[in-house]
């Protein structure tokens, strides 16, 4: 059983890590989501221990079964079901109604621009160098 | 009531209470703020009389020692909760006073400060967890909170990494609680000298990882440019000066005083990871293109040089003087004119601010062939590009 829900982790955690990496914002939640229950699982795992039902009257001389873990869980599905689906989905759809976009590339883009804009700003009037690159890039997206 | 239970007894009640209140009106801001005062002083009475007393403790709820939950205050704890309470009553004084302060912010600094009290404060590990996440979640709340569309992005990149960190932090306490068998900080510190060295050398590092995130050492450090760069100022005081605390807090008390064994076979690690930290913070500026610093014409450009972000270090000092800046309010979006070619308006990639033209502006010339501008007297005239800002 240790084995057989190590193996469920393991798979749960991967899956997960491999969403994170994507570029889609929604992808990056649901393998975040994967990530919290594995955490969840190892949590249920760490008190897998055989016994009795841990609820009054007890058989005396027979061992009981770890409730504790049980109240953890409880406790980590709660927090990660708040921040994950809760809290990590209203920032993306914050995101979306912002940049239009749940994509991490047009997201960095729009914060390099929106950071090169910064720059203009605070930088002292320099006009030394021409900026073919800039023109390039300009030339390229429509605006 | 005991002294250690009290700021957590003013501050949660005021939190919630705060969190039905509308914080952009002063006065719900300053009572706010009182009451982060009050649980300041009781803070502050508590450092006292751990300084002089040692160590205080209490079981939660009136249960026997070992059933319920230990609050327990070194002098370890009761100074960093001291420190970040203050820290967090400093940033919500400015809030309010620069009328800065949106409507869930007071309430949100209230329950922030109830999970760092809290996690300073406990003596056992899952609810050491519990506070932490009630801290950390207030804030991924005030980062995602300012009005700005580009800190969402800051934010939601942050709340993804100090998340998986947590989740990190929720294994390696399973793992330790499977190989000790409590919670107890007191009793696993006794226990973890004889558990399997390699289980403890995993959990020891799943710790370390867990907490360098929070921390922001060297390798974990990605997400921690941009979010103090562009969260709004008090927001980024307290994600620097308190939430930071979490992670040395936690390096302290799990590493050093529940594993120590683990921590001595790694210091060597840990000082150069440290010096990196150090050097790669001070010698790369944090905040690129972040807040713009108004009252600094100048900066040195060989600050520039190790920029964040190759754009950032690009744009470098070249751009000249923004007219008409990205938050320009809908009264003064309109058609300007950019008396520079230079003027970098045109360059870069779409941004959600150039996305709509103003009405009446001329469309931008077709051609992207600019004329050198050496000198501002071989600029073209200044009807000759126009620039929205929208």
């Amino acid at each position: 059983m240790n084995l057989f829900l190590a193996l469920v982790v393991a798979i749960l955690f991967g899956t997960g890590a491999t969403q994170l990496l994507k570029h889609d914002l929604f992808r990056v939640v649901v393998g975040l989501m994967l990530i919290s229950n594995a955490a969840s699982l190892t949590v249920i795992a760490s008190g897998l221990r055989r016994g009795q039902t841990p609820i009054y009257p007890l058989v005396s001389g027979e061992p009981v079964s770890d409730p504790l873990t049980q109240a953890m869980t409880l406790t980590a599905l709660i927090i990660g079901f708040a921040t994950t689906a809760l809290l990590l989905l209203a920032m993306v759809y914050r995101v979306y109604t912002t940049h239009r976009s749940v994509d991490l590339d047009d997201l960095s883009r729009s914060e390099r621009s929106a950071e090169e804009k910064l720059e203009r700003g605070t930088a002292v009037e320099q006009v030394e160098h021409g900026d073919a690159e800039a023109d390039r890039e300009a030339a390229g997206t429509p605006r | 009531m005991n002294l250690l239970l009290a700021p957590l007894m003013v501050l949660w009640p005021a939190a919630a209470v705060g969190a039905l209140a509308d914080g952009r009106r002063r006065p719900v801001g300053w009572a706010a703020a009182g009451v982060l005062a009050a649980a300041v002083a009781l803070l502050a009475a508590l450092a006292v009389r751990v300084a002089t007393d040692g160590p205080v403790e209490v079981v939660a709820g009136g249960w026997p020692a070992d059933v319920g939950i230990r609050l327990r205050a070194d002098a370890l704890g009761a100074l960093l909760a001291l420190v970040s309470a203050a820290v967090v009553l400093a940033a919500l004084v400015h809030a309010v006073v620069s009328r800065r302060s949106t409507r869930l912010f007071p309430a949100l600094m209230l329950f922030l400060t109830v999970g760092l009290t809290g996690l300073f404060l406990t003596g056992d590990v899952f609810s050491f967890y519990v506070f932490f996440e009630l801290a950390m979640i207030s804030a991924y709340a005030l980062a995602a909170s300012g009005r700005e569309g580009r800190m969402v992005g800051s934010a939601l990149i942050f709340a993804v990494v100090n998340l998986l960190g947590s989740f990190l932090f929720l294994i390696a306490t399973a793992a330790l609680y499977r190989a000790t068998g409590t919670l107890e900080m007191l009793a696993v510190a006794e226990r973890a000298r004889s558990i399997d060295p390699n289980t403890a050398a995993v959990i020891a590092v799943l710790y370390f990882v867990a907490f360098g995130v929070k921390l922001g050492l060297f390798p974990f450090h990605f997400w921690l440019p941009s979010i103090y760069g562009s969260a709004p100022p008090a927001v980024a005081a307290v994600l620097a000066g308190a939430l930071a605390n979490i992670g040395a807090y936690g390096l302290l008390r799990f590493q050093a005083g529940l594993l120590p064994r683990e921590l001595a076979l790694a210091a060597a690690i840990l000082v150069g990871i440290g010096t990196v930290t150090i050097i790669y913070g001070a010698v790369c500026r944090p905040s690129a293109g972040a807040t713009p610093a108004r009252s600094s014409p100048t900066r040195p450009s060989a600050m520039r040089v190790t920029s964040w972000s190759p754009s950032a270090s690009a744009a470098g000092s070249r751009w000249p003087r923004r007219r008409c800046s990205p938050w320009s309010t809908r009264s003064t979006r309109r058609c300007c004119f950019w008396p520079s070619t230079c003027g970098g308006h045109w360059s870069g990639p779409p941004s959600p601010w150039a996305r709509s033209a103003s009405p009446g502006c001329p469309p931008r010339p077709a051609s992207s062939a600019r004329p050198p501008c050496s000198t501002p007297a071989s600029r073209p005239a200044a009807s000759s590009r126009c620039c929205c800002c929208s």
